[in-house]
């Protein structure tokens, strides 16, 4: 099963003559989680909305569920839940009339999961939309996302605005949400550590192009953070490969680098350095660094 | 904010429809110059009213994201732009029909009731150029409601809806009318269709 | 059966299972035919992916600390089931290698570590079949 739910390929585009996005290569496989991270305004939304057809591309090919994305059908958009960063729904409505909306539109709609969901979060079904806080907009959007049973889930930054609770149903309903047969899940998020507890695999955009796409444990293994302590005073100098993050203090150096090896600390090794101590990474920690 | 805007209207209506009553054509209806002419009239306000709904649509659609949220079920932006469209022109057809049966009531209804009901098929002529009218005004209000600001929305149809009246003024509600405001209709609703398939949803 | 696992550690989680399985088993906490829970239940539980998890249970079935029956579940085995010599001999010496990579590191010196050794050793009454427990 490596058919790939999520494929772009060398996807530019230009916003007014501005790149936003340089040449993005990027594929989920089939029953992956997925976590896009980037600062603000690299690009995520821009991706995830050409993804989904609401935004042309200026150039590249992007894939959902193996259509294109300005062809998706109506079929293949059913099989599709999409959890927006600010959580777009049509305010006027109802929770009880935009359910029913989503109810009919749907290929397939489970509602028992979804009152099951909705007495969960304690969201009322006869209050105005632009009545509820931004927290039970998310939560709202989540359970109709969730009623359709999809096959892929996206989301951008759905946890914006949840409390700690609030933020810990997601991830269960997440986790919910792949132990079934075939299923994908694709999401951005600032909560780093909630990615580093669900993700599979770990995909960094930065400048416009993704720096890191690979699993989040390889990530881990990939990039060491070390610590040397030298008899005199550190080398300020290094001739090493791949450093991300350099810092020496006195006999004290702190040493970020990526593809920690056996010639590397040979190198190391030249410099005699007294003693060597590996500092834990967190994800959070690597995405700062790099 | 309407209201002016209403009145406006009227004025113009009527005066456009004393215009008309100086034309021939309609003399052999011998009826009063009020039943005729408020069709046309009314034809003419019709059309700015449907351009003003497809403007609301697009401008609301855009602001409140209905599309967009739309957009991310079961439906792809041919199906949405297919059911505004289908529901318009049902609106206007049953707005038509009804107007048309009102006159036809009322001119049976006027003392001075005319020999022929409907001399060479002018009612129908009128009803023809009337739903494309409106069917253009509809599909100019959607292409003006998605633009940015306030200013066009709100009196670019007004505007339109005046050229329209124009040329309903000069040929009449003559078959070449008609074919004319078909080919409008046509050219407006597919160029909202296509900008509707392609423009980014915000 | 509780796991702490820290995400934010460098040891991957699914290692952190795997190690905290073993302790328990060594501590005599866990004994042969104890069952785990599924690898659904545990991820629902853990909130961590099911991948993960998986992945856990497949590199203690290779090690031989747990059998996999289909559709009963996961349990502790006998310690020395399929185990080879050979492999044992692997899996110690390598933690042994690691140790004493660290203590060099620390600039620990032969003599104290093999005293902290037997140190370590008289704490634990070292009965594999009963497992290890602590004086």
């Amino acid at each position: 099963m490596n058919d790939m739910v999520v494929k772009i390929e060398d996807l530019y585009k230009y916003f007014d003559g501005r790149c936003v996005l340089n040449g993005v290569n990027l594929s989920v496989p089939r029953g992956c989680i997925y976590g896009l991270l980037g600062r603000n305004g690299t690009g995520k939304t821009t991706i995830i909305r050409i993804l989904l057809g609401l935004e042309p591309a200026t150039r590249g090919a992007t894939e959902l569920l193996g259509a294109e994305s300005n062809r998706l059908t109506a079929r293949q958009r059913g099989k599709i839940g999409y959890v927006a960063e600010g959580h777009h729904l049509i305010q006027n409505y109802k929770v009880g009339k935009l359910a029913q909306l989503c109810k009919n539109l749907a290929n397939q709609w489970d509602q028992k999961f979804f009152d099951h969901l909705m007495s969960t979060f304690r969201l009322p079904m006869d209050r105005k939309i632009k009545k509820l806080s931004a927290g039970m907009r998310a939560q709202l959007n989540l359970a109709l996302a969730m009623a359709i049973n999809p096959e892929l889930l996206i989301m951008d930054d759905p946890t914006l605005g949840l409390d700690t609770i609030a933020r810990r149903q997601f991830l269960e309903l997440a986790i919910d949400l792949i132990q079934k047969e075939g299923r994908t899940i694709l999401f951005c998020s600032h909560i780093l550590s909630d990615v580093e507890r669900i993700a599979d695999r770990i995909g960094i955009l930065r400048a416009g192009k993704i720096l890191v796409d690979c699993s989040l444990e390889e990530l881990k293994r990939r990039i060491k953070k070390l610590r040397f302590i030298f008899a005199d005073k550190a080398p300020s100098q290094l001739h090493l490969n791949e450093i991300i993050n350099q810092q020496s203090s006195g006999r004290e150096m702190i040493l970020t680098v990526a593809n920690w090896n056996q010639q590397k600390q040979a190198f190391m090794e030249t410099f005699g350095p007294a003693s060597c101590s590996e500092i834990a990474l967190s994800l959070e920690d690597i995405f700062i660094e790099c | 904010m309407l209201l002016p805007l209403v009145l406006a209207l009227v004025v113009i209506a009527l005066v456009i429809s004393s215009e008309t009553f100086a034309r021939s054509n309609y003399r052999q209806l011998g009826v009063s110059s009020g039943v005729v002419l408020s069709f046309w009239g009314i034809s003419g306000f019709l059309s700015l009213y449907f351009a003003g709904i497809g403007s609301y649509q697009s401008y609301t659609d855009r602001n409140a994201k209905v599309s967009t949220f739309l957009c991310t079920l079961a439906t792809t932006r041919h199906q949405i732009f297919a059911a505004k469209t289908i529901a318009a022109v049902v609106y206007i057809l049953i707005v038509l029909i009804l107007l048309a049966g009102a006159y036809v009531i009322l001119l049976m209804i006027l003392p001075s009731r005319p020999v022929l009901l409907n001399p060479s098929g002018l009612l129908g002529r009128m009803i023809f150029t009337a739903f494309w009218a409106h069917l253009a005004g509809y599909g100019l209000g959607l292409l003006l409601g998605w633009n940015q600001g306030r200013i066009i929305p709100t009196f670019g149809p007004l505007l339109l809806s005046i050229v329209i009246l124009c040329m309903i003024l000069i040929k009449g509600f003559s078959l070449s009318a008609g074919v004319v405001l078909m080919l409008a209709a046509a050219a407006a609703l597919g160029r909202a269709w296509q900008k509707f398939s392609t423009m980014p949803l915000q | 059966m509780q796991f702490t696992i820290d995400n934010a550690s460098n040891r991957p989680v699914y290692q952190q299972i795997v190690d905290q399985v073993k302790r328990d088993v060594a501590l005599g906490r866990l004994v042969r035919d104890d069952k785990l829970p599924t690898v659904r239940r545990l991820a629902a539980q853990l909130v961590i992916n099911p991948n993960t998890i998986a992945k856990a249970y497949r590199q203690m079935e290779q090690e031989g600390i747990i059998t996999t029956k289909p559709g009963a579940g996961a349990f502790i085995a006998l310690l020395d089931s399929n185990l080879s010599e050979i492999v044992r001999a692997r899996i110690i010496c390598e933690r042994l290698e690691m140790v004493i990579v660290e203590a060099f590191h620390l600039q620990v010196q032969k003599e104290s570590l093999r005293e902290w050794f037997e140190k370590a050793l008289e704490k634990f009454k070292f009965s594999p079949e009963k497992g290890l427990k602590n004086e």
